[in-house]
């Protein structure tokens, strides 16, 4: 899944930037340099950042401001790193904190 | 003057309960000079030349097209939630208040062209290129499809992140329902039904504690009815987030158990630090640990 | 533990376009402001916007959100407005000091003025499913979109037609996904009807007298519920992303904490620091501005950072009573201005409300 906007009517051209690498649970993963870690996983489709403790739930971006901390993940070993305003940096490993168990039931 | 008294006047009638529309409707007769409406004169107008119809309908604090005009053929006046009025015949159809109006709700026609054809130019935002020599699709106010028109021209105007000028040649008598030019198609399917839908379950109301709903409620209706006291009993609220995104819904949650209004159950007391800090930084210790 | 402490004249919190224009105005009266923000750029939620703006020749109007926004940011280094950003306030004293986390370290600054201009956070609900990943606020959506480029999914339910919700429904369209309808409880739009003809004209239904029920999915949403309020009959959307836009709440912690009466108008959002029409507080030398004041538009906002610039200045003794009061006319004077149409009846109401006590 690629949800890149590459170019914009307004914006213009959204694509430019070096390309920097990063490790998402060891896979590598492309992203452009200085946009925060949440904003490149979500382009790549990934969208859980994380397994809440209690039951095990995704959980995703959900303010986009570091407010709510959904997109709290383990950068570089340090717990609890707000992804959505924390920029990338070249080789920066990111893992998934959590074990998921179980999805909400569909209907 | 006479039309800002009447304004003021029709503004007090809807203060005073009296609901505005009829006294707003009186007052936007007289800002338009009496005429019926604000096509009629660009209407005739057209027949000449390219002339701006201002399709603005709500009197919203809005003056833009004032601005953008360099002849001085749109007035909106000291009062900025005056409709604009318009000047068919000053207006030099250059278009720079179709690329300002925020509403993106001007737009220029021009029927000076025989054979029962006018030309419509429209503002254009989307991502989907229009050039010249192009079908697009041509909709009305409502997104109705008209039909295809002909893209004549396409220009930018309105600063570094331009707004698109979309002239489109569509048949004389969709002149003044054309609102719009569409490039995209959508391909939206049509909700399914779910028959014999029985409801969700609970929900969760604490994201960060994962506390659902019926906990809270449950806690509300054992006598824990103030926000404090439902945090000390369940512990919703205490998450990361600090309760930024729970506390409205748990205090309506708990109006309505209590049967009082939100109002009355106050802000609660918020303490500093108003977002997760670590202690290691708050002493002065190592600073590169710390996101929170 | 001692943390460092500074002392200055005035500090603003918050570098929106309240902010902004209270530390402009502030300059022009001669006192240089501190302006402390937690994001990274300055300009508040008016560098995500990318659309034009309503308001007049004074405001802007017409620019889009992210040029108003530099605008601003220009002429506040042109007048010498130091704005510390990647600085949280966290905390306000009963003393009048505030807690700081910047890029410095953990402080302490003790101003004679603090202008409180905290913006608003996004109202939440609760519904099964609202923790899935995909489902987001409008702001968060509009962050994705307009900031990092990036879709918040290919097909999106908005939920609510005010002008947030429209007007993010919009920008989900120019940026190229597919918007399967916007949903709203009530019967119309709060919003502008501009902006609700914006968003049909580009052939997006708007679902009015219905509400979301639930969200489906597994690792993410993968389908939203709905339900028309009049029938009872439910409909499933498939879509991969659902975005809410159900209203904004003043900031109003840090008046809190600071002993600032704090007032309720549902009108504005909700709980806010009770403020004259001059944007004075309950505590002297605390002054409130923008939508932390009650949540209006952007444009009211500027105004209002103003007002409350025009206020600290005064009691300051920076400005003397006639120049103040002339300044104020005319600020009053736009504010009345923006808030004269009918769709701002209800704003009225509870400024009517407010101001008697």
């Amino acid at each position: 899944m690629d949800l890149r906007v590459r170019r914009h009517p307004v914006l213009g051209d959204m694509g430019g930037g070096d390309e920097v690498t990063i490790f998402v649970d060891g896979r590598p993963l492309p992203a452009r340099a200085g946009e925060p870690i949440a904003a490149a996983l979500y382009a790549a489709g990934i969208r859980a950042t994380r397994y809440s403790r209690g039951k095990g739930e995704a959980r995703g971006p959900f303010c986009m401001v570091g407010r709510c901390t959904e997109c709290a993940m383990t950068v570089d070993g340090i717990e609890n790193v707000r992804t959505c305003v924390t920029p990338v940096r070249d080789g920066m490993r990111v893992d998934t904190p959590g074990v998921r168990r179980h999805g909400p039931a569909r209907v | 003057m006479k039309e800002r008294k009447e304004r003021k006047e029709s503004k007090e009638r809807e203060e005073g309960k009296a609901t505005g529309e009829g006294g707003r409707g009186a007052a936007r007769d007289a800002l338009q000079g009496g005429r019926d409406d604000p096509w009629t004169a660009a209407w005739e107008v057209s027949r000449r030349k390219a002339v701006a119809v201002v399709d603005c309908r709500q009197e919203i604090p809005c003056d833009p097209c004032e601005t953008a005009c360099r002849k001085g053929a749109i007035r909106v006046g000291d009062d900025v939630c005056a409709l604009p009025i318009s000047e068919p015949e000053t207006c030099d159809g250059c278009g720079r208040c179709v690329a300002l109006c925020p509403g993106m709700a001007i737009y220029l026609i021009d029927r000076s062209a025989d054979g029962g054809k006018a030309a419509v130019t429209v503002p254009y935002e989307m991502g989907e290129e229009p050039r010249a020599g192009m079908e697009a699709r041509v909709v009305d106010g409502e997104g109705k499809e008209l039909g295809r028109g002909k893209i004549l021209e396409v220009r930018a105007m309105g600063g570094a992140a331009a707004t698109l000028l979309v002239k489109v040649e569509v048949p004389e008598t969709w002149a003044l329902k054309v609102r719009g030019v569409r490039l995209r198609q959508m391909f939206i399917e049509e909700p399914e039904e779910v028959e014999g839908y029985r409801g969700t379950g609970d929900c969760l109301i604490c994201r960060c504690e994962e506390i659902a709903r019926a906990e809270v409620e449950k806690a509300a209706g054992s006598g824990f009815r103030s926000l404090a006291a439902l945090r000390r009993a369940s512990r919703v609220g205490l998450g990361y987030c600090q309760g930024r995104f729970c506390r409205e819904p748990l205090r309506e949650e708990l109006a309505r158990k209590c049967g009082r209004g939100v109002e009355e159950l106050g802000i609660g007391s918020p303490r500093p630090p108003l977002r997760p800090v670590k202690i290691s930084r708050l002493g002065g210790g190592d600073v590169r640990d710390t996101q929170f | 533990m001692a943390l460092p402490a500074y002392e200055c004249p005035m500090v603003v919190v918050g570098a929106g376009p309240a902010g902004l224009c209270a530390a402009l105005e502030a300059a022009e009266a001669g006192i240089r402001a501190l302006v402390m923000d937690e994001n990274e750029r300055g300009g508040g939620q008016l560098y995500k916007q990318i659309h034009r703006f309503f308001g007049s020749r004074h405001h802007g109007a017409g620019k889009r959100g992210f040029e108003i926004a530099a605008e601003m940011v220009e002429g506040c280094e042109r007048a010498g407005v130091e704005i510390r950003l990647s600085s949280a306030v966290l905390g306000c004293f009963p003393g009048g000091e505030l807690l700081v986390d910047g890029p410095e370290g953990v402080y302490l600054l003790r101003p004679q003025a603090t202008v409180l201009a905290t913006g608003a956070a996004e109202r939440c609900f609760p519904f099964a499913g609202w923790t899935l990943p995909g489902v987001m606020g409008a702001g968060a959506a509009q962050t994705l979109l307009n900031v990092h480029g990036v879709l918040p999914g290919k097909r999106v339910l908005m939920v609510g037609a005010g002008n947030v919700g429209l007007i993010v429904a919009y920008q989900l369209l120019q940026a190229g996904a597919e918007v399967a309808g916007v949903v709203e409880a009530e019967r119309g739009s709060r919003g502008y009807e501009v902006h609700l003809q914006r968003v049909r004209r580009e052939g997006v239904p708007v679902y009015f007298r219905h509400r979301l029920l639930a969200a489906e999915g597994d690792e993410g949403v993968e389908a939203a519920l709905v339900e028309s309020v009049d029938e009872g009959r439910v409909r499933r959307f498939r879509v991969d992303a659902l975005c809410l836009a159900v209203g904004l709440v003043p900031q109003a912690e840090l008046a809190a904490m600071r002993g600032c009466r704090i007032a309720y108008a549902d009108e504005l959002g909700g709980f806010l620091p009770w403020h004259d029409r001059e944007m004075r507080t309950s505590v002297p030398g605390v002054y409130v501005a923008g939508d932390a004041a009650g949540v209006e538009e952007a444009s009211v906002a500027m105004d209002e950072g103003r007002l409350a610039a025009v206020a600290a200045a005064e009691d300051l003794g920076a400005l003397d009573g006639a120049r103040a009061a002339a300044k104020r006319k005319e600020l009053l004077a736009r504010l009345e201005g923006l808030r004269g149409g009918p769709t701002a009846s209800h704003i009225r109401r509870a400024r009517a409300r407010l101001n008697a006590g």
